[in-house]
């Protein structure tokens, strides 16, 4: 089964988050909604170089604004190309996030987009008002 | 099985191996601790990379090394990225000693490699140690 991803270049690591919940894409400048959450402070990557988008994101009860790099495409994927990664000696916050690996051609790690806004939304809650 | 990494010469449970396979890329994960920097494929799995140079204050892996040791120890598969890995050796008992003349984390015993003393890495307590560090 394919399976339709939308990758996000950061400078130490190339993630991808399944289209299926993304509602759409917009140039920052041009959002004008409830100030977007940094995915990159989220995953604990390192900050993109490049100008951002402002991507909204669905899951079945939650919805959200995330702020990515510029950087950004769409791939197809076999599920059978995509790898588990649980393992009880991988740890770190990043790790928390991985959905899954792909290896070929070049190393792309999908996220979970339901525990990405999940976590987008505790940041919100713990955001002094 | 004998294993060296830089100059260091390790000896691990040969009945634990998996395969053993040649340089392949460690992906590494951002945030990962310097002991376990990241992943890679194996048998159509992710599997955790350990690096036991980062226990012996060797020099972090970077990308990844000659020979790729493949382990599994209670049913936790991981990779361990080596110098050199040579056929497994026969150890008498007598020829285990105390660890008395090398020191490592996560051995409690050496032996004699190469004309050197090599410390047996239980790789039980390398894997608790890691799920409890």
């Amino acid at each position: 089964m394919r399976r339709s991803v939308l990758t996000l270049q950061y400078p130490n690591v190339r993630v991808a988050l399944s289209t299926e919940g993304v509602q759409g894409v917009y140039a920052e400048e041009r959002w004008d909604g409830a100030a977007p959450t940094n995915v990159h402070d989220l995953i604990a990557v390192g900050v993109p170089r490049t100008a951002y988008r402002v991507l909204v994101v669905k899951t079945d009860t939650l919805e959200t604004a995330l702020r990515v790099p510029n950087t950004m495409n769409i791939e197809e994927l076999d599920e059978e190309e995509i790898h588990d990664i649980s393992s009880p000696i991988l740890k770190g916050d990043f790790v928390s996030f991985i959905e899954g690996i792909a290896f070929e051609p070049h190393p792309l790690i999908i996220l979970n987009t339901r525990h990405l806004l999940l976590c987008c939304e505790a940041a919100a809650d713990e955001t002094p008002t | 099985m004998p294993i060296r990494i830089a100059s260091v010469w390790l000896a691990i449970d040969a009945v634990k191996v998996e395969e053993i396979l040649g340089w392949v890329d460690v992906v590494r994960l951002p945030g990962s601790r310097k002991s376990v920097p990241g992943v890679l494929a194996w048998q159509n799995r992710a599997i955790a990379v350990v690096d036991l140079a980062t226990m012996l204050d060797g020099e972090p892996l970077t990308s990844g090394r000659r020979r790729t040791v493949v382990v599994t120890v209670n049913d936790t598969t991981f990779a361990i990225p080596v110098d050199e890995a040579t056929a497994v050796l026969e150890v008498e008992d007598d020829k285990i000693q105390d660890l008395t003349t090398t020191s490592c984390p996560h051995a409690n015993s050496e032996t004699w490699l190469e004309s050197q003393p090599a410390p047996i890495i239980e790789l039980e307590d390398l894997v608790e140690g890691l799920v409890t560090e």
